[in-house]
């Protein structure tokens, strides 16, 4: 695959997000491509891995990034928050670091207020805790930042009165959903799983409806219910029978006792096996199919669960 | 690398990328790479989130006939990677003491030095 078809492969996956979007993320990749040069285009091309997938992890990334907003936005407009425990607190719940546990909370905020004293004055502070030389920001700008930070920190204080509970919700929220999901596995842009269907089920629910549902459980379904009526009926006949046989037997009484008695017998006989066959049909259609029902919507609610 | 990555510290690992110097996508992935293992397709959606996230800029600049897009840390980017920056001292102050082979006296020797 060249970087020209693997390009138009990726456009083509993303065709699903809005225009601005795919522009951004194919135009990502080009400069990408370009800035590799063109003798590590197939080392860029299997490192990226399908084009497909890459699609993937890019429209799972942008369907999720309301969320990561509102975390992101919530603790960038406090930075520092010194007087609000609450905050503090949120920050230190179980998914936030997947390392420590919740009930740290209180041992580590002295130290958070300790280090939240020196931060007006963040130029040093910052240097002397941070090992890596390269990471000079705080140190160049701070001298002469001073007071724009501190003018800065005491309106974010400010803010946090005013918009904390709200955005406390949303903050807690958005931990316990999303976040907490990402830090917990590793981060691999894949997007979160809401949808637990995956295509094994899907392959052996379709195998299961070709050879076992079709042939075997569709003509039974189909043949016992007949099967029952027509017992059902029987079962009517008989009686209807039965009921003329006795009738017919009470009348023979003037006439031939002997003949009487043998069509009150065979009348009640035929009673017998007419209603015998009445209460299993009764049985099968009110009792028995009300309980299978009730099986199958149970086992496919189980087996879709 | 045996430790799994999370959204959270590639944010900050990139905010720390750009808060030296502005620069650009392949930069920042070759940058991170030199810390850890990332893969090529793993920077896009963070700048992406940090973009919309206003914690980055991103501008246009020409280079050898072709367009190159920085991105450039914001006011927002700072607090974010300041919050981060102390988080992750906190977070590897506790994992080490539990993970490293002296963590006692490691610590009684601070102290020492500081009385």
């Amino acid at each position: 695959m060249t970087r020209a078809e693997y390009i138009a492969e990726l456009e083509s996956h993303l065709i699903t997000l809005p225009r601005e979007e795919r522009d951004m993320a194919v135009s990502f990749y080009k400069e990408y491509f370009d800035e590799a040069g063109p003798d590590k285009e197939q080392e860029v091309i299997s490192e990226l891995g399908k084009p497909y997938n890459l699609a993937k992890s890019i429209i799972g990334e942008t369907s999720l990034y309301n969320r990561s907003d509102v975390y992101i936005n919530y603790k960038a407009s406090k930075p520092m928050p010194q007087n609000n425990t609450d905050v503090f607190v949120s920050l230190q719940k179980p998914g936030a670091f997947s390392g420590q546990a919740a009930d740290t909370a209180e041992d580590i905020m002295p130290k958070r207020a300790q280090e939240q004293d020196k931060m007006p004055r963040s130029g040093q502070g910052q240097n002397n805790t941070n090992p890596d030389p390269n990471i000079r920001f705080y140190g160049a700008n701070a001298d002469s930042d001073t007071p724009k930070q501190e003018q800065k920190s005491s309106e974010q204080n400010n803010n946090e009165g005013s918009g904390s509970g709200m955005e406390q919700g949303m903050f807690d929220q958005y931990y316990q959903s999303g976040y907490k999901k990402s830090s917990d596995s590793t981060y691999k842009n894949v997007p979160p799983k809401k949808k637990s269907i995956s295509a094994g089920k899907v392959i052996f629910w379709v195998l299961m409806m070709i050879f076992v549902i079709l042939p075997i459980i569709i003509p039974l379904a189909i043949t016992i219910p007949l099967v029952m009526l027509a017992i059902g009926i029987a079962a009517a006949a008989c009686i209807i029978t039965a009921i003329i046989a006795i009738v017919t037997g009470v009348i023979q009484i003037f006439v031939s006792i002997p003949t009487a008695i043998a069509y009150g017998a065979v009348g009640l006989l035929i009673a017998g096996i007419g209603f015998m066959m009445l209460s299993a049909a009764l049985a099968f259609f009110f009792r028995f199919l009300p309980w299978m029902a009730k099986k199958i919507v149970k086992l496919t609610r189980r087996l879709a669960a | 690398m045996v430790f799994p990555v999370s959204a959270a510290l590639l944010d900050a690992l990139v905010l720390s990328v750009v808060s030296k110097e502005d620069t650009y996508g392949y930069k920042i992935t070759q940058e991170i790479r030199e810390a850890m293992e990332m893969s090529e397709s793993t920077l896009y959606p963070v700048l992406r989130r940090l973009l919309k996230s206003e914690c980055l800029t991103s501008y246009d600049r020409e280079y050898m006939g072709r367009n190159r897009r920085y991105y450039r840390i914001t006011e927002q980017g700072i607090a974010q990677l300041n919050v981060y920056r102390s988080e992750w001292e906190l977070y590897k102050d506790k994992i080490s003491s539990l993970i490293s082979e002296q963590p006692a006296e490691h610590k009684n020797s601070e102290k020492e030095d500081a009385v």
